[in-house]
């Protein structure tokens, strides 16, 4: 490996219990530990992070509406019999945002996407993205409790912690009430 | 041949129109959509620039770090410029999807041949220019953010988004110190003033050439990767900040600058441009010892990038999942 150009890994982060996991970006990493903590480092500053998974880039498919009709049209090789399960993030038409939509079981990546443009038709997706669950690792949800903790206590990261706008406002009152010129 | 060839330019000419009504109609391009090359060619180049500009952008103010006069504001400072990594990061991912490898653009950031936003290339003197860098820099680069957020690459409007959420503390705080300082002592009010006389015309460059002298801008703009122009921005930003500074007590170092009635404008001197191509082009106070830091921290890191790739290896080879 050469020592800038790691393996990627997507990042989907859910930002409360009741969210969906969204696609954020992605973080290179030499294994999946690492990469689970370099995604802490890289997405979660603010306390917004229920649940955090890093998948391996290699392993999942990304494919927009029409790559993914062009490839449904191919005979899709059965994978030997086996049936994996496959998560099912998409992007809708109007959306800015590639979000978890389900879970498919499904020989291969192929077939799964093929399924999946049956069952989620009516939500229109413009981009598919289909993750097989075996390339998922998945945040500890006691330390992930414990990452946004500390970034509550991390107040000073929201503008509302500062006072420039009342500071303003009092400069600019005492500037009048003594009838100030510029 | 020559029929291959009208054929092939009349696919062209198909894919440049459907490509072009997608973004009309406000859609995004996506990884995996045709574009044309000079599109991806042009979104590598800024987004990488962009890269590059946050991590650089650590430096000016990560030297103050340990200089930081009270515990709040040292922490304030270290979560800040932990954001600049992070934005860093979000922008790199963005470019990957077009093709760039992050291998090759730490190699031309490391080499000295890749651009960054010229702004990193002043010296950080006092404190004050922590506050001014807040308010100023990252106040200019909020409203750039914010129109990218809309741009026309979904990757690139979904970093601008993430990275404008997270930017707004970090004017905040500088906008804060500046207000404290300008109201301040004497000596607070002198240094915050000299702040802004060494900050001011190297800010209004940050948007970048005149309109006029922006080759790339009408191309930029036809695909909805910039809505604004280089001026416009320019504009709002001068717009923003004159009745702010001057209800501060504060001056501008422009015996140019005016009040346009009929326009509702301020209308700023003439920029220096020598400086501005002359610092872009290396010659900066700051250009080498920003390269420089960058090289070392690149070094000193070593041991721990190899010290990963070991621990990755002997775990694979254990078996371990």
């Amino acid at each position: 490996m050469s020592d800038t150009q790691w393996p990627r890994f997507y990042v989907f982060k859910q930002d409360t219990p009741q969210d969906v996991h969204l696609a954020v970006g992605t973080v290179h990493a030499p294994d999946a530990e690492m990469a689970l903590l370099n995604a802490r480092d890289v997405f979660v500053r603010r306390p917004e992070c229920f649940s955090l998974w890093v998948a391996r880039a290699a392993e999942v498919l990304v494919v927009t509406r029409e790559q993914g009709e062009a490839l449904s049209f191919q005979a899709a090789e059965d994978a030997g019999g086996g049936q994996q399960r496959f998560h099912i993030f998409l992007r809708r038409e109007r959306e800015v945002q590639h979000s978890f939509a389900g879970t498919i079981e499904a020989p291969s990546r192929v077939h799964a996407l093929q399924k999946a443009m049956d069952v989620f038709s009516a939500e229109k997706p413009r981009v598919w993205w289909i993750v097989p669950e075996k390339a998922v690792t998945i945040s500890d949800p006691l330390e992930t409790a414990s990452w946004v903790g500390s970034a509550k206590d991390k107040a000073y990261r929201q503008p509302s912690f500062y006072r420039a706008q009342t500071l303003m406002r009092k400069v600019r009152e005492e500037r009048s009430r003594k009838g100030g010129d510029s | 041949m020559a029929e291959r060839t009208v054929e092939r330019d009349a696919a062209y000419a198909e894919k440049l129109a459907a490509f072009e009504e997608r973004i009309a109609r406000g859609d995004k391009i996506e990884p995996g959509d045709w574009m044309p090359e000079q599109y991806r060619r042009q979104l590598i180049r800024m987004i990488s620039q962009h890269a590059h500009s946050e991590i650089i952008g650590m430096l000016p103010e990560g030297g103050w770090i340990t200089k930081a006069p009270t515990i709040r504001r040292k922490l304030v400072l270290l979560a800040k410029v932990q954001d600049e990594a992070g934005h860093g990061e979000y922008l790199y991912h963005a470019a990957e999807t077009l093709g760039a490898t992050r291998e090759e653009m730490i190699r031309q950031l490391l080499a000295g041949e890749a651009k960054y936003s010229n702004i990193f290339n002043y010296p950080t003197l006092t404190w004050a220019d922590i506050g001014i860098i807040g308010y100023f820099v990252d106040g200019a680069a909020i409203m750039n953010q914010t129109m990218l957020s809309r741009c026309s690459y979904g990757p690139y409007a979904r970093a601008n988004i993430r990275i404008s959420a997270e930017e707004s503390f970090h004017m905040q705080q500088g906008k804060e110190m500046v207000i404290l300082l300008s109201q301040g002592t004497p000596t607070q009010r002198s240094m915050v003033q000299d702040a802004v006389n060494r900050w001011w015309w190297p800010t209004l460059m940050m948007f970048g050439p005149h309109d006029a002298n922006s080759p790339n801008s009408p191309a930029l703009i036809g695909w909805g990767i910039k809505t604004k122009t280089n001026d416009e921005l320019r504009q709002s930003f001068v717009n923003q900040l004159i009745p702010e500074l001057h209800d501060l007590g504060l001056s501008v170092p422009d015996p140019d600058l005016y009040f346009d009635e009929e326009s509702g404008n301020w209308r700023i001197g003439e920029i220096d441009w020598d400086e501005f191509w002359r610092v872009v082009k290396g010659d900066g106070p700051c250009n080498r010892e920003r390269m420089r830091a960058r090289q070392k921290a690149h070094e000193d890191g070593r041991w721990v990038r190899e010290a990963l790739e070991a621990y990755a290896e002997r775990r694979a080879g254990e078996g371990a999942e």
